[in-house]
């Protein structure tokens, strides 16, 4: 009863934050970018919230409880990287872009602007999938299994496409906030209530045969250094091409924002990670000798440990999260549908109204498509390591054409296409899958995709000097002042 | 052909455009760098208080 009166109230609150949040949505922009006004704390919150989800604390306390403290890398990889993203801020927000696409499209022309419109509803299909199967197997552990699978997608499904439709950006980030707070509360929550129940550290130690080993950052023939740096450098080639990544990065009041909020939204998801990781190690003293199922064990501790009320707010919590990141998805995609793709079928452009209108009927069979793919992943780190295959496949050109002039539209297309041939050909005819062919696969993907990219743009006429130009000068020139060419043309903001 | 243009470059090499970092830019770096590291040297201290002996 308690359980049901606080998920209720929670509900209510962030219901009331999307009704208020749609009387704001007046332009596309407002609806992508949430009018770029947001400031350092709402940032901050919104990469974290984005970033973080049900599936997010299920796998690494999946991997943990199975691997020990090493499974953590599953999540920690991308701090080696953070320095770098207070870098790679500005280069979003200065592109003047509504989705990445439109970033890709002004450096190599439009048929990269167009692959990365499929490539892009591909990923964000792929995470959908995987957050509406992550959450889900947690409500079905946190409500004693008495919830299924199926029925826990159907209500996660209804309540994030009523939220992306009626909100946009606005009520996304406003319910990041919140979220992101009772996130970083619960995850912590937890620790005291595991470490009584077992007796302790000495208790986990008499409890657990091999602690010390559990304890270790790399677990002998999974997770060794090979694996974390190669995984790490993925990551970089994952993150730049992720859809949502553009709003993430460019939704802020000035480029300060976008820096601070961004790389400590990043850095605080890992500080919740040590809790996560730490949980699932600790629940070995609970639950080894029982066979709780590794994607079980987050939900089952809630349910097991934490009193009446707090499942009520987890289950809140889980809630807000696949809403507001199944909203960040759906708007990211439409955006990438409407801007991007619909225009290969139709030449006339929509007007500002009816463009908004068929990215919210695009959202609805969009949402629809993700729940068939939430059913495809064997279990949570099976999906995330599809996942790390299948975003830095586009993202390869990204970095190619960022500082080298050199890049152009056919080597984007040789990387892409190389990169995939290799992942391809990796797990089907080599027979690499799990953990430990993961470097492999990750060596030879970006290996031979950046070779391709490199030696077909040598071998093929550059991009127009114009083109190059335009893009170098755009994202190396703040947002309000003046886009001068080495020309000495200038061009106007909206023609960047 | 690459003029004068309103951002200065980081090296002088043909077809490279990295564009030379501000103060912004560097003192930013430096301290999500050293935030990168506290946490790498917190986690391996967790990991260490939890190890018996």
């Amino acid at each position: 009863m308690v359980d049901a009166v606080v998920l209720g109230a929670y509900f209510v609150i962030v219901i009331t934050i999307g009704v208020v949040s749609s009387r704001r949505v007046k332009s596309m922009d407002d609806y992508y970018m949430g009018g770029r006004r947001f400031g350092k704390v709402m940032m901050t919150m919104y990469a974290f919230g984005a970033g973080t989800h049900a599936d997010t604390a299920v796998g690494v306390v999946s991997q943990s409880y199975r691997l020990g403290m090493a499974g953590i890398w599953y999540q920690w990889l991308q701090i080696f990287n953070t320095p770098l993203y207070w870098l790679l801020a500005v280069v979003f927000r200065r592109a003047r872009c509504l989705t990445t696409a439109d970033l890709y499209e002004m450096r190599y022309g439009r048929s990269l602007g167009t692959l990365f419109g499929f490539m892009g509803v591909a990923i964000n299909l792929s995470y959908m999938g995987l957050m509406l199967l992550g959450s889900g197997r947690l409500v079905e552990a946190l409500s004693g299994h008495r919830v299924t699978l199926g029925w826990a997608i159907a209500l996660m499904l209804g309540s994030f496409v009523f939220y992306a439709l009626i909100g946009g950006l606005v009520a996304t980030v406003w319910n990041d906030f919140f979220q992101g707070v009772l996130t970083i509360v619960m995850s912590f929550l937890l620790i005291p209530f595991v470490l009584n129940a077992i007796g302790g550290v000495s208790g986990f130690q008499q409890r657990v045969p091999n602690a010390g080993a559990l304890f270790s950052l790399t677990s002998p023939g999974e997770i060794g250094l090979f694996w974390i740096i190669s995984t790490a450098i993925n990551q970089m080639f994952s993150l730049v091409a992720q859809p949502h990544i553009m709003s993430n990065m460019a939704a802020g009041k000035s480029e300060l924002d976008n820096r601070i909020g961004f790389t400590a939204g990043v850095s605080l998801k890992r500080v919740c990670t040590v809790a996560w990781a730490l949980v699932g190690v600790l629940a070995l003293g609970l639950y080894q000798k029982t066979g709780v199922a590794p994607d079980h064990v987050f939900g089952a501790l809630i349910h097991d440990l934490l009193p009446a009320g707090f499942a009520g707010l987890m289950v809140a919590c889980i809630m807000a999260s696949v809403m507001d990141n199944g909203a960040v998805y759906l708007i990211t995609t439409s955006a990438l549908f409407t801007r991007n793709l619909m225009r290969v079928v139709r030449k006339d452009a929509a007007g500002d109204r009816r463009e908004l209108l068929i990215s919210r009927i695009f959202s609805v069979v969009f949402a629809a498509c993700s729940v068939a793919l939430a059913y495809a992943f064997e279990d949570v780190p099976s999906g995330l390591r599809f996942l790390w295959g299948l975003t830095p496949l586009i993202g390869i050109a990204f970095w190619l054409g960022l500082w080298w002039r050199r890049a152009n539209r056919y080597g984007a297309w040789a990387s892409f296409l190389a990169a995939s041939i290799s992942w391809i050909i990796g797990v089907t005819a080599f027979g690499w899958s799990g953990n430990q062919a993961l470097p492999k696969l990750i060596a030879l993907n970006l290996g031979t995709g950046l070779v391709a990219g490199a030696v077909v743009s040598l071998l093929t006429p550059p991009e127009p000097e114009d083109r190059l130009d335009r893009f170098y000068v755009t994202i190396n020139t703040p947002i309000g002042e003046e886009l001068t060419l080495p020309t000495g043309a200038i061009v106007s903001e909206g023609a960047a | 052909m690459i003029g004068p243009r309103g951002y200065r470059r980081l090296v002088g090499w043909k077809n490279w455009e990295i564009p030379r970092p501000g103060k912004e830019a560097v003192v930013g770096f430096v301290c999500v760098l050293a935030v990168s590291l506290l946490l790498h040297l917190g986690l391996v201290l967790l990991c260490k208080l939890f190890q018996p002996g």
